[in-house]
């Protein structure tokens, strides 16, 4: 028996996550109004610990990456479909729903962006917070938009449009 | 609000919703979408439609209901 190289055996780890898979055929998208809600909330409540700071920084932190994680399949699995895609055809409504569930979430995240810009700065002068822990605010802020910027256009995109029942009449 | 006669023009012709949707070149869920009237198609998909049934746009789409077939088959049956 002739041992794998090590680039074949990192491939078979790789396929066992059934990660590549998703490649080769177009998802199945749903609704994933449920998951969106969840990973908005984890991550809402986690950036809230995290601003306590001191002891519950972790304690945040770990909430807004389960938050994280879980946001990162609504762009996989979701109701709106990417850019550019090799596997899935886009047509003008999946452009449509695309297009109104961005132009909703992106002045929500520039909300929070502005929020973060002045709100940091300012609770570090107020209560004299060490230079370690702003930085990793600054950090735990940015993935708090980025869970906004999955989770806000898919929750759109489920509320706004009720799926179409699939099977043929 | 647009009124659309696609469903009653598939079934007439027996063409199921994928088939239209590829002949069109969209989703089957768009169709659906647009039979629902959840979605206003653009003019480029509406003339493709209607080229595919081989009709006028207007006797697919309407700013008005379109009249039901049963009153239409009635009229024609008293006029008859």
């Amino acid at each position: 028996m002739t041992a794998k190289p090590l680039t074949e055996r990192l491939d078979d780890i790789a396929n066992l996550t059934g990660i590549p898979a998703l490649t080769t055929r177009p998802p199945k998208r749903r609704p994933l109004r449920g998951l969106a809600l969840v990973a908005l909330v984890l991550g809402t409540v986690g950036m809230a610990v995290t601003l306590f700071g001191g002891r519950v920084l972790l304690i945040g932190d770990g909430i807004l990456l389960a938050g994280f994680v879980l946001s990162g399949w609504l762009p996989l699995m979701g109701p709106i479909k990417p850019w550019m895609s090799f596997t899935e055809r886009v047509d003008e409504l999946d452009a449509q729903i695309r297009a109104k569930a961005y132009l909703t979430a992106l002045p929500i995240i520039l909300f929070a962006a502005v929020c973060g810009l002045v709100g940091l700065p300012v609770l570090a002068w107020l209560q004299h917070r060490p230079p370690a822990e702003m930085v990793a605010l600054g950090g735990f802020a940015a993935m708090y938009l980025l869970i906004l910027w999955n989770a806000v256009p898919t929750l759109h995109a489920s509320w706004r449009h009720q799926p179409v029942e699939e099977l043929d009449d | 609000m647009l009124y659309n006669r696609i469903a009653l023009f598939r079934a007439e012709r027996g063409i199921s919703r994928k088939a239209l949707a590829e002949a069109v070149g969209v989703n089957p869920q768009t169709i659906g979408y647009l039979e629902r009237g959840d979605y206003k198609p653009s003019l480029e998909l509406a003339m493709k439609i209607a080229a595919e049934f081989e009709v006028a746009i207007e006797h697919l789409f309407s700013f008005t209901p379109f009249e039901p077939v049963a009153a239409v088959l009635r009229r024609a049956g008293d006029a008859a």
